[in-house]
């Protein structure tokens, strides 16, 4: 026998110990493969049978009886539940689960009737529910994956509900409500309560009610969310500037630029006065996408007292809004900078406004870089 | 003397103990706080639609910046490659930095460049610039192509960054096979955090034996040869199992050097790319932390653990010594640059706890592995080895090494699952196995020689002839467990012992593609990117005198006429030999033999199939030739 120290006895124990952890990893991954090619065996066969059906439902014809023959909700639902229980009992979670993500996969790619067809059978299999159950759960994730399945299949969730996951403590679920409430209600109104005056015209102000701050990740994806609505008379976002959340300002004055909303350019003006660095930046780009001539006198003035960054954006909006004044101060700047990069945006915004004041500053400032600097202006019509 | 040993040996005994818990515990909590960073990101970007942001205005525009050198064979591939990028607003600038072979002409050529008069503002220094191309093509529009004096990677990068209009760059390698949607995804922490973002990188893949068509990994394959191998089980250690963690701690120190995207006020205002560093993807991050930290300016550099590029690793010891040396001396210069940040307070977790973790767990363990070989051998010739508190040290080292191991590849399980094919987990666990066994020691002696190196100032590739760029890579690192016999003096040679022997770890360095200093290097990284999908094959023949090349004339693609050579030297001169005839060449490894080909001619050619390939059957007789029919 050997003779073993209680240090070595201890040793062997921490072997032991980390062998079978080793060992519980190793038939742990083997399992889960295992598992997880049987549920992909049998979710793609799911898959197929799912997608068969759905195909013979919304596309074809002969078989579309659900919205010509079957008139009556309760029989088509019937018609429909038999349809599907014919491939598997539709109480079964998994299967469920097979469908619901089949039809959020055909509903991405489809738009008009056939789109209608598949919100009423998801309806009619009352998948909306589990969605619905998902959004009552307690799990975060959970709530997201509800709200996306029903905003998706345009299935209105009640205000109540998405008013208290405005402002829930997840990231996700807030921005999930956020895109819901914005699709479904009427949130243009500024002072809108939670009258119902009609169908689809549930007012309420979503920005006002706003705690967080939304991301610039938000910001873009509520821009495009906003721009997919189809507005009889486009709201009037300059009602937002006022804002205390400083988010739900950046966000309106994109919206302005993205709607053109010229009208706003006045309250706009009175934005440059803002400290925050985010608001200023994003009114001094807006003046210049608008073209806000009303703008230049403050800009020109706002130039000698803000940071070299938000400089370059006074030039290059100045270049875009263009008046006579605007190209003296050019002059001038591009006369009084040492810094490069800001003379060649000055020379770029010069030549937008009057390509012959580039002669101008040729003649006055004849030197190498200048002339490099105007070359380098014309580069494109060169290659061109 | 007999108390001096005593001495030595307690002193040595207490130092491996306090090293190696440290290790373990290092190694535990970073392991733990991935898990958790993993965990966080995998269910909040579960619900992202990217597409969301591809074509919004207010989407940021990036700069890409690929310095290029010597890349003539498969420039242009990759440049379209990065044109077709999901992107709404981006340039590609191609900093070719004064290349010997025909890259520029070929760029020219296929791009319709012209050069333009391009005033460039120089806020970082750089070689001189010879010309600024852009192409006359519209369809070309977003590319630039800087032609300068050769100066190095970092010096390339530099000139990108004086021309970049926008302001974010990303910093890439031209050989790299960048995914498609990478940008979107490296951009959204700059869009999402709250706090200001200075960079952001993500994971490399290595991309040996993947099936590549047209510039895009077409279809992930587990390196078959033993070697990139092991360095695939590496990389998944290092990005999914380490540098999470070190994101969520906001203490990432790298960012690697074949895509990542930069803050280029930062990088400006922090001096830009460090050209005598030989790892300037490691000091730049350094770098710009330290100008943040010394403003008190609030920041983060975040990782994310998508797949964002793949790239090839080396396949030959040579090479990976070469590789693991070179990362070695630039981790160490860099640390010795910024030594003010050790247990700094002022610089928060980069001088409490980063800095401290690259000091003493990646710099200092090949040092203290390598003593332990050596005390090793003191302790046999005195006779004071403890032979089986030893031998179970072994085991348990051993054991958790593959533990470890075994750990990173359930992340990736459970992420991003890349390697799906049954057999994969099999082959990985073999690695695991074999990884502690001669390779990590091989590793841990190319990083120590790495030291002598630096100190005798040796410069991986000497004078400035060097050419093209490395593969990628990943620095190595050691892991030692501790002993419960810490005081027993005989347990040092346990402690050395299991020094000596175990060695893996969670790697965090993947300095990627700096320039090679051996010309083969270049050719057998840029070779091997071109793969033959066999599965693309359908009929391979032998051409002689009388060959019917009829059959070829209903095909739309031909493609390959080869032969085989041993000798990446010879090939390439054949290539050369081959082009100067008029003849399109390209270079390609043979995954199977090892040996190379010469594929002559090109898709969709001109030229009558026949009337080429008898051309080239009667000029080539010396040769056997194959012609392969493809299909696309």
């Amino acid at each position: 026998m050997i003779d073993l120290s209680e240090e070595a006895f201890l040793l062997i124990v921490v072997i032991c110990i980390i062998l079978s952890i080793v060992l519980i990893e190793i038939v742990f991954v083997i399992l889960y493969r295992i598992v997880s090619t049987i549920v992909d065996v049998k979710n793609k066969n799911y898959y197929s049978k799912v997608e068969e059906l759905l195909n013979e439902l919304v596309f074809d014809d002969e078989q579309n009886y659900i919205s010509k023959a079957v008139k009556n909700y309760v029989e088509k639902q019937n018609v429909i539940l038999k349809k599907f229980n014919n491939i598997d009992n539709t109480s079964n979670p998994n299967f469920r689960k097979a469908i619901q993500k089949v039809i959020l996969k055909f509903h991405k790619n489809v738009s008009g009737s056939v789109s209608e067809e598949l919100r009423k059978i998801y309806i009619a299999l009352r998948l909306s529910k589990d969605s619905v159950l998902k959004i009552n759960s307690n799990k975060w994730m959970l709530k997201v994956e509800g709200i996306i399945e029903l905003t998706q299949l345009n299935i209105k969730i009640p205000l109540t509900t998405l008013k208290i996951l405005i402002n829930h403590k997840n990231e996700i679920v807030r921005q999930e409500a956020i895109f819901a409430v914005v699709k479904f209600y009427n949130v243009f109104e500024k002072n809108g309560d939670n009258s119902y005056n009609g169908y689809n015209d549930i007012k309420f102000n979503l920005f006002g009610y706003l705690e967080y701050e939304l991301s610039e990740w938000q910001q873009i994806k509520l821009i495009n969310t906003i721009s997919q609505i189809k507005f009889d008379v486009i709201p009037d976002f300059s009602k937002w500037l006022n804002s205390e959340n400083k988010s739900v300002k950046v966000l309106f004055i994109k919206l302005i630029v993205q709607y053109n909303q010229y009208e706003s350019i006045p309250i706009l003006i009175t934005l440059l006065e803002e400290k925050d660095e985010k608001i200023l930046k994003q009114t001094i780009l807006a003046l210049g996408e608008l073209e806000g001539v009303f703008a230049v006198n403050k800009l020109i003035e706002l130039y000698s007292v803000l940071n070299p960054e938000n400089r370059i954006d006074i030039i290059k909006s100045l270049g875009k809004i263009g008046t006579d004044n605007v190209v003296t101060f050019l002059i001038e700047k591009f006369s009084e900078t040492i810094d490069d990069t800001v003379k060649l945006i000055i020379l770029e915004s010069i030549k937008t406004i009057d390509e012959k004041q580039i002669d101008t500053i040729r003649i006055k400032h004849n030197d190498e870089k200048t002339n490099l600097m105007i070359k380098h202006l014309y580069k494109n019509e060169n290659v061109a | 003397m007999d108390s001096f040993f005593n001495i030595l040996f307690d002193f040595t005994t207490y130092f491996f103990f306090v090293f190696t818990v440290t290790m373990l515990l290092s190694y535990i909590l970073i392991g733990v706080y991935s898990a958790k960073a993993m965990l966080d990101y995998s269910r909040k970007n579960n619900y992202v639609d990217y597409r969301d942001i591809l074509n919004s205005k207010f989407t940021p525009p990036i700069s890409i910046i690929a310095p290029a050198y010597n890349e003539g064979m498969t420039i242009v591939e990759n440049i379209l490659s990065l044109l077709s990028l999901y992107y709404g607003e981006y340039e590609v600038i191609i900093v070719n930095d004064g290349s010997k072979d025909d890259s520029m002409e070929k760029l020219i050529k296929y791009f319709h460049l012209k050069k333009v008069d391009f005033y460039i503002n120089y806020k970082l220094p750089c070689q001189p610039i010879r010309g600024i191309y852009e192409s006359t093509n519209p369809i070309y529009n977003k590319l630039i192509i800087i032609d300068k004096e050769n100066g190095g990677k970092s010096d390339a990068l530099n000139s990108g960054i004086n021309i970049a209009k926008y302001d974010l760059f990303c910093a890439v390698d031209v050989d790299t096979i960048i995914e498609p949607d990478s940008l979107l995804k490296v951009i959204k922490p700059f869009l999402e955090e709250k706090t200001k973002v200075i960079a952001t990188g993500g994971v490399i893949r290595i991309s040996n034996s993947c099936i590549i068509d047209r510039g895009r990994i077409s279809e992930v394959i587990l390196p078959k040869e033993t070697l990139p191998r092991i360095q695939t089980l590496e990389y998944i250690r290092s990005f999914l199992l380490g540098r999470m963690g070190w994101s969520k701690l906001n203490g990432l120190l790298i960012i690697s050097g074949a895509f990542g995207l930069f803050d280029k006020k930062v990088v400006i205002d922090s001096g830009g790319y460090n050209k005598n560093t030989v790892t300037e993807d490691f000091e730049i991050v350094v770098r710009i932390r330290k100008f943040m930290e010394d403003l008190k300016m609030p920041y983060k550099v975040v990782y994310i653990p998508d797949p964002l590029c793949w790239t090839e690793a080396p396949n030959t010891f040579k090479i990976l010594y070469r590789q693991r040396n070179r990362w070695y001396r630039g981790l160490a210069e860099t640390l010795w640059m910024y030594k003010g940040f050790f247990l700094n307070k002022k610089y928060g977790i980069m001088g409490i706890l980063s800095y401290p973790y690259w000091f003493f767990l990646e710099w200092l363990a090949p040092i203290v592995e390598i003593c332990g070989y050596i005390l090793l051998m003191f302790f046999i010739i005195v006779g004071k080895i403890d032979w089986i508190f030893a031998f179970l040290l072994l085991i348990s080292v051993y054991l958790f090494s593959i533990f470890l191991s075994i750990t990173s590849l359930i992340f990736e399980e459970f992420s991003f699952n890349q390697y799906k094919n049954k057999k994969d987990f099999f082959k990985f666990l073999l690695v695991t196995l074999i990884e502690p066994l001669g390779y990590h020691q091989y590793i841990t002696w190319a990083s120590f020689r790495g030291n002598f190196d630096l100190m005798f100032k040796k410069k991986s590739w000497g004078e400035m002839t060097r050419t093209g760029f490395n593969p990628t890579d990943v620095k190595k690192k050691q892991f030692k467990l501790p002993s419960l016999e810490s005081i027993k003096p005989s347990s040092m040679v346990g402690y050395a012992l299991f020094i000596i022997i175990f060695g893996l770890t969670i790697r965090h360095v993947a300095f990627n593609n700096d320039y090679v200093e051996i010309k083969e290097d270049i050719f057998n990284t840029t070779i091997s990117k071109q793969k033959i999908d066999k599965s693309s094959i359908i009929e391979k023949q032998k051409i002689s005198e009388n060959y019917k090349v009829a059959k070829i004339e209903k095909k739309r693609y031909w493609h390959v006429i080869f032969h085989e050579i041993k000798t990446i030297k010879k090939a390439n001169e054949e290539a050369y030999r081959l082009r100067e005839k008029g003849y399109e060449t390209t270079v390609i490894k043979n995954q199977k033999t090892g040996h190379f080909l010469i594929s002559v001619g090109k898709k969709e050619t001109n030229i009558k199939a026949s009337d080429l390939l008898n051309k080239i059957a009667e000029e080539e007789q010396k040769f056997d030739l194959w012609l392969l029919l493809y299909e696309e």
